[in-house]
Order: structure tokens, then C-alpha cells, then sequence
């Protein structure tokens, strides 16, 4: 086990060294010049000389190799640049909005969980009963409902109707996570319910089931020891996926809420073309998915006894 | 002879499928039907029957773990008491009990030893279980595996150690021998006689004739989805003793008595002729094969034909 995710982490170093390096050459061929940049940022006139000194300075005169492992270097060491916008380093500035993010990703996953395990179990063990026809309609109704809409009508009830939470920003402590957490967890949950619900019901027509049941065993226990089990080897899977998502930030949520996190840094970025800004963002994306990867390859790895002790060559 | 007290009696049992064909057109897939079996205590009754026939129903039938879209029609009746669903739940796993047919019967994500013992993890379970292992030749190790670790003889010996745990009153044992070497087969087989020895009825569910005459006491001909001939094992002896074509023509089929197969397959559930399902291929059909044909008494047997 230990030996795996060595192995699965040692393999991880030239996927990130190629994500870097593309998002350098990125930065170098589709942007404009950096002393150009500087230039109209700052609002200074400089002649050509001024600009070629500083080029030096900058090391741009260098080959592209040279600068990339000066730029990886820096990137080490947490130096990833200054924004073109605010002239903050960028990579402080993504630090101060990563805990909004987190936070947030963190209660609507649990929320998400917390409704949508249960609520697709039920689905699953009372199929084609009243309770999941209910179920299943109201989870098509909230798949069907865009984020967007969803937080306006929030907003509207809770905050402008019932003055119960606040509009907009994530200053006012527990309250003001709450409306873009429903927002969030209401799409998950719906999507999730179908899916746990989907997952158990192929799992409960499995003969596993059936030999289980033959040997006596309680339908209860059978549910919970063997079907989630198995189910969650799924499930698992598309909750890693959507936690990657969520930590990349929401954009249209947290624009909406006005809650200062990655996503909302990521939107105001493109907006303004504040390159490093993005750049920085990038990088980050594809830690999260390469990370997410290796998570769920090691609960599977945990979970699944057939990968685990079968072939240890992937 | 004695009068043994019946363990299972199983009346015009039936199963049938709901099937959803384009859209919403609902259509009933009889797949068993008229069927009757009965076990009496310290019996060993084989069920004999081709591939596709539905003997594995009929086994998951009396255990109630037939399949949500499945309906079932008739009587099974168990220690004189009809078998209701709440019987079979508290019945199931340690009065009757199953050795399935394949090892996708076992809970893929589990140890084999936790499995057999149900989680149990006392003295008395460890124990039994070891021994049971220990006559199967399957070392303790062995506890420890994951279904899919273990090789195709082994897993046969496992599924029937799951049987052997209870103190079951009727086994049912779902083709439990393919694959096996043949001292191996003889070793299941007759761990099953013993049991019936001790007064356990066994049901054993095969296509193979020649194993079920060696061990069983009564051989049930199964065509189709329908018992048609409910005869002593002894009566295969000789085609004489048979009462219906189809197990005549089995009988003539066995190496032998020369190896000689009636042509023609099975008839598929969808395509199955009115009256006796063997008709199309039997050779002493007639118009009266066609209509319902009930099931008799002939000679100390039960036959399912108008010519016996
Ligand atoms: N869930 C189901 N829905 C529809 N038809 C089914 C279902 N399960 C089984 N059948 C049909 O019932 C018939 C009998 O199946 P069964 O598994 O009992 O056969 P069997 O006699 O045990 O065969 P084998 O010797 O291959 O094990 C098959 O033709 C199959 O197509
Ligand atoms: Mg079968």
C-alpha cells in the first residue's frame, strides 16, 4: 500500500512538470511582451533603452529554457509573479482567496453527502413505491433549475423577503455561507440521489444479493455492509470529481454571492487579462485534478480487494 | 416402505417475468410452470433438467430470492406448513439452506471466511468452520481470500462450505459439482448423502443424469420449465421403467446405453407449444398431447403424458 502511493506519487512529478511547463509557454507566447505590459500598467513612458535594460533585468534576453527554469524556480519558492492589475504577488493574493473556497466546497460536499446517500438508498430500496417517484421528481425538478436561478430566488426569499440571511460576501460569519451552500448542494444533491440511487439498485440485482439473502443474512445488513460498499467505489469517484470542481472555484456562484474566492479571482482575471493571475489559477486547477486522481486511485486501491491484490502493474 | 415425513412439497409451482418489449407493451414470460416436486426427510432428490430450463428459479423460489420483476403462482409447502415470505426469511440460511450455482454468489468485497460465518467471529463458528474446511481440503489460509483469488475448484468448495455452517433441514444444491475432480465430486456428494442420512431432505438441481442416478434416491425430470416425470432412481435401470419419452430419450442419451440424442433443442419460453412442451419433438405426439395434460401416478411415479 505504502509502496503505491509512493509509486503513484513519484509518477505524479513529470505530469506536473509538463502542466508547469506548458503554463509557462502559455504565458510566453500568447501574452503580450512583460515590459510592454508593465509599461501601459503603471502609466511610466519608457524609451526602447529603458525597456531593453529592464528586459535584462527581467532576464527575458535569455533563451525560453533559461527563463522557465529561472520561472520554475521562483514558482518553488512561491514567487509566481505580480498581478498587472493590483502589482500584489499573485500567488499571495491566491493564497488569501483559497480559504473562502475550501470553506465553501467543504460545506456543500458535506450537505450534498448528507441529503443525497440517504435520500438515493431510499429511492433505490422503495423502487417504483410513492417515496421514489417523489424523490426521483424532485431531483429532476433540481437538476433542471441553473445555479444562477436558483441563487436569485435564494436571495430573494431569505434575504429581501424574509431579511433572515445576507445578500452578498462571506463577512458575516456562519450566516452568510449558508445561501451559497444551498445554492451549491441543491444541483449536487439532485445529481447525486439519481446517481446513488442508480448505483444501488445495480448493485442490489447483483447474485451476491441473492447468495446473501439465501444465506440469511438481513436485508439491513446486506445494504449497508455489501451494496454501499460497493456502491461507493461509484460514488466516491463522482464526489472526487465534483470536489476538484468545487476547489477550482465556483465562478458563477461565487460572483453572485459575492464570495472572494479562486473562482471569482479567476473571472475578474479574464476579465481584465491579468495574466499571472491566471496563470497562477491554471496551475492550481491541475494540481487539484492530479491530486483528485490520485485520491480516488488510492480508495479504490483501499476499497476494492480485486485491484488491490490483483495486478500491481498500472 | 416407511412413511417418511415430507420436508417439501412443492404444488404447480409457476414463475413468470414481466418484460417491457417497445415502450410500454407489457409482455409475461412463463417460465415455469406445473411444476411439482416433493422431498421427503432423508431423501436425496436430484432435479434434472437441461440448461435454460429453470432449475436455478425453482431453487431461489424456495428460498424467496427470486427477482423483484419475477411472479410466482402455486404452493410450496415446508415441514407441513405453507411457505409463506416470512418463513423463508427466518428460515433461509440456516434451516434451508443454498449452495448456489456460481461464485458471483458471494459478496465480492468480502473475506470468504467472515462470509461464511456471517460476521460471526465466536469460538464455536471459527471452529466449525475450520473443520468444514479442513474436509474440503481448503487450507485456513484460505479464509482469508477474496472471492476472486480462489481457482475454480475451490470456489465450488466454498459455495458448498456456505451450505454447511447451519443445521439445515433441506439443502439445495444448485449444480454444485462442475468443475471438480471426480474423488472431489464424490467427497460433495456424499457429504449431501449424509446429510440426508441424518434426516435432511436434498434437493439437488443438476444437468448431469448419470451423477444425480449415482447418489439420489429420486430422479425428477425437469423439460422446459415443467416436471415431467417423477421417477425412483432405480427405474433408470431400464427404459422400460421410464414413463415419459423425454426421459426415456435422456436415458438413451447416457454412454451407456449408447450415447443416442433426440434431435432438436428445448423450446425457447416465448415459442412454447400448447399442451406437452416435449410434443414437437417426441415421437409418439398426438392431438391429444396438446391440450392440458395432467400429471399421474403411474407405477410408484408421477409422469406428465398421456401415452405412459
Ligand atoms: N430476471 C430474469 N428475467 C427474465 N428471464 C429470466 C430471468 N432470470 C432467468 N430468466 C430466464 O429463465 C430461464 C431459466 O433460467 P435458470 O437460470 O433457472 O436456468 P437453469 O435451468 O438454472 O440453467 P443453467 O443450467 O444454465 O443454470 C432462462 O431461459 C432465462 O432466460
Ligand atoms: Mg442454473
Amino acid at each position: 500500500m505504502k509502496n503505491y502511493i509512493a509509486k503513484r506519487l513519484l509518477q505524479l512529478l513529470p505530469i506536473l512538470l509538463g502542466i508547469t511547463l506548458l503554463s509557462f509557454l502559455l504565458m510566453n507566447t500568447g501574452a503580450a511582451d512583460a515590459v510592454d505590459v508593465m509599461e501601459s500598467n503603471t502609466g511610466s513612458v519608457m524609451t526602447e533603452d529603458e525597456k531593453n535594460i529592464l528586459r535584462e533585468e527581467l532576464g527575458l534576453h535569455r533563451p525560453l529554457y533559461q527563463q522557465y527554469i529561472v520561472w520554475l524556480g521562483n514558482l518553488l519558492r512561491g514567487d509566481m509573479g505580480e498581478s498587472f492589475v493590483s502589482g500584489q504577488p499573485v500567488f499571495d493574493t491566491f493564497l488569501s482567496k483559497l480559504p473562502a473556497t475550501i470553506y465553501l466546497t467543504i460545506t456543500s460536499i458535506l450537505l450534498t453527502v448528507f441529503l443525497s446517500v440517504p435520500l438515493g438508498i431510499l429511492s433505490a430500496v422503495k423502487q417504483n413505491k410513492i417515496t421514489d417517484y417523489l424523490i426521483r421528481c424532485l431531483s429532476f425538478i433540481g437538476n433542471s433549475l441553473p445555479n444562477f436561478f436558483v441563487s436569485l430566488l435564494l436571495i430573494y426569499f431569505f434575504s429581501l423577503k424574509l431579511n433572515l440571511l445576507p445578500v452578498m460576501g462571506n463577512t458575516a460569519g456562519w450566516k452568510s455561507v449558508i445561501l451559497p451552500t444551498l445554492t451549491l448542494a441543491l444541483s449536487m444533491t439532485s445529481k447525486y440521489t439519481r446517481q446513488v440511487r442508480a448505483t444501488v439498485l445495480e448493485e442490489l440485482n447483483k447474485d451476491y444479493v441473492l447468495g446473501a439473502r439465501a444465506r440469511g443474512i438481513e436485508e439491513k445488513k446486506i445494504l449497508y455492509f455489501s451494496v454501499l460498499r460497493a456502491s461507493m467505489l461509484t460514488i466516491v469517484t463522482l464526489l472526487a470529481l465534483s470536489i476538484g470542481s468545487l476547489l477550482g472555484g465556483t465562478a458563477i456562484v461565487e460572483s453572485i454571492f459575492m464570495w472572494d474566492g479562486v473562482g471569482k479571482m479567476a473571472v475578474d482575471a479574464i476579465t481584465m487579462r491579468d495574466y499571472p493571475v491566471i496563470q497562477v489559477y491554471v496551475i492550481w486547477m491541475a494540481i487539484i485534478y492530479v491530486c483528485v486522481n490520485l485520491f480516488t486511485d488510492i480508495f479504490y486501491h483501499y476499497l476494492d480487494p480485486r485491484i488491490r491484490l490483483g495486478k500491481e502493474e498500472f | 416402505m416407511k412413511e417418511k415425513k415430507t420436508v417439501l412439497n412443492i404444488r404447480d409451482f409457476s414463475v413468470s417475468f414481466e418484460q417491457y418489449e417497445r415502450g410500454f407493451h407489457k409482455t409475461v414470460l412463463p417460465v415455469i410452470r406445473n411444476l411439482d416436486v416433493t422431498v421427503h426427510e432423508g431423501e436425496m432428490v436430484a432435479v434434472v433438467g437441461s440448461s435454460g430450463s429453470g432449475k436455478s428459479l425453482l431453487a431461489h423460489g424456495i428460498l424467496g430470492i427470486l427477482p423483484y420483476n419475477a411472479t410466482m403462482g402455486g404452493e410450496i409447502w415446508y415441514d407441513g406448513e405453507l411457505l409463506t415470505p416470512k418463513r423463508q426469511k427466518m428460515l433461509r440460511g440456516n434451516e434451508i439452506v443454498l449452495v448456489p450455482q456460481s461464485i458471483a454468489f458471494l459478496d465480492p468485497l468480502m473475506k470468504i471466511g467472515s462470509q461464511i460465518r456471517k460476521g460471526k467471529k465466536d469460538k464455536a463458528s471459527k471452529a466449525r468452520l475450520d473443520k468444514i474446511f479442513e474436509g474440503y481440503h481448503l487450507k485456513e489460509e484460505v479464509q482469508g481470500l477474496y472471492p476472486f483469488e480462489l481457482s475454480g475448484g475451490m470456489n465450488r468448495r466454498v459455495l458448498v462450505s456456505t451450505a454447511l455452517m447451519g443445521n439445515p433441514k433441506l439443502v439445495i444444491a444448485d449444480e454444485p459439482t462442475p468443475g471438480l475432480h471426480m474423488d472431489m465430486v464424490r467427497r460433495v456428494m456424499s457429504h449431501f448423502r449424509e446429510l440426508a442420512d441424518k434426516g435432511a431432505g436434498v434437493l439437488l438441481i443438476t444437468h448431469d443424469l448419470e451423477q444425480a442416478l449415482e447418489v439420489a434416491d429420486r430422479v425428477v425430470v425437469f423439460y422446459a420449465g415443467t416436471t415431467v416425470e417423477d421417477a425412483a432412481a432405480s427405474d433408470f435401470q431400464a427404459q422400460e421403467t421410464l414413463r415419459h419419452p423425454y426421459s426415456k430419450a435422456l436415458w438413451r442419451a447416457l454412454p451407456q446405453n449408447g450415447f443416442q440424442f433426440i434431435k432438436g433443442t428445448q423450446p425457447y419460453v416465448k415459442e412454447l407449444p400448447d399442451g406437452c412442451p416435449f410434443g414437437p419433438r417426441c415421437e409418439y405426439c398426438t392431438a391429444e398431447c396438446q391440450k392440458e395434460i395432467a400429471y399421474r401416478e403411474v407405477q410408484g411415479g408421477r409422469v406428465r403424458c398421456v401415452h405412459a
